[in-house]
């Protein structure tokens, strides 16, 4: 009953086809019977067989690159937008299980111009305009190199007109061998000698 | 009652405007460009000011046309206008089309 509810509201929450729903029924639907549990693991190889042969699915022996914090800073002239999208961000990474450390809105920035209203003369009388440029920023922690490609691609096929995006990433990378021990421990030691004075 | 027109807004953000992005230049001047391109391309035609957006490379063009033209000769001003504007700007270029009985009244005075 649990799973179903589960199920169900997975169902309705996500934003992701059908395609990605009907994966779940498979897992959780069926009765954990003796009959049907070789049948349960079956399906669970099936689906693995459909990832190897699959085009866009490519697997490789390189270790992954590994980043500690992945930020998207997102700029935009209407605030509403980017609220919606921030909605949809979030949720996307949610759905794919990706961490979300912090969402936070940066102060908006305006740039004001001043310039004259006539073409000719009559310096008195100005017009006056501004741009504003509200931001967020959305850091997501602890993910690998093919998971950011994967949500940064989705994220930005569906970035809105008028937003545009800034991504940095943080890598994670072993320290390098010769600063793994301090210098002091691999000099020989020397005799200290007393200075007399 | 005669109807206002619209007052025209221009109906593009592109994202060359924002804070520390290039480009809001070459933006404005394409978006000129494209307007006075329409106006020329559907003669008499064009109910309201073409919305221009831009995603990443695409450039969308969403325009209401009233119905003065047949089909046929519609058709053939849109193929032209895509092929040439893509040629042109060297990016990929979609045309959305509205047609609509009669101009859109903004405002009755």
């Amino acid at each position: 009953m649990a799973a179903r509810w589960l199920w169900r509201s997975l169902c309705q929450g996500s934003a992701f086809p059908v395609n990605y729903a009907s994966r779940i029924t498979q897992k959780q639907c069926l009765p954990p019977n003796s009959n049907l549990m070789g049948a349960r693991l079956a399906g669970s190889h099936v689906d693995t067989q459909e990832a190897k042969t699959n085009p866009l699915v490519s697997i490789s022996d390189e270790p992954e690159t590994l980043y500690k914090r992945l930020s998207l800073l997102v700029k935009g002239h209407d605030k509403a937008v980017l609220d919606s999208y921030e909605y949809f961000a979030v949720l996307a990474a949610k759905e794919l299980g990706i961490s979300v450390e912090n969402v936070h809105k940066p102060p908006k920035k305006i740039e004001r111009l001043t310039l004259l209203k006539s073409v000719h003369i009559y310096k008195k009388h100005r017009v006056q305009y501004e741009m504003r440029t509200h931001y967020m920023c959305l850091e997501l922690k602890y993910l690998t190199s093919s998971t950011a490609a994967v949500y940064l691609e989705y994220v930005q096929r569906n970035l809105p007109e008028g937003v545009a995006m800034e991504v940095r990433k943080t890598k994670i990378e072993k320290i390098p061998e010769h600063i793994q021990e301090p210098v002091w421990d691999t000099l020989p030691q020397v005799e200290e000698t007393e200075v007399r004075s | 009652m005669t109807g206002a027109a619209m007052p025209t807004p221009t109906v593009s953000v592109p994202a060359g405007n924002l804070a520390g992005e290039p480009g809001a230049a070459e933006r404005a001047v394409e978006d000129a460009f494209l307007r006075r391109f329409l106006y020329g391309t559907f003669p008499g035609i064009l109910a309201d000011e073409a919305v221009l957006k831009r995603r990443a490379n695409l450039l969308v063009v969403c325009a209401v046309l009233a119905r003065g033209l047949p089909p046929a000769k519609l058709y053939f001003l849109v193929g032209y206008a895509k092929t040439l504007l893509t040629h042109f700007y060297k990016c990929p270029m979609r045309l959305e089309l509205q047609t609509v009985p009669a101009k859109v009244v903004y405002k009755y005075l």
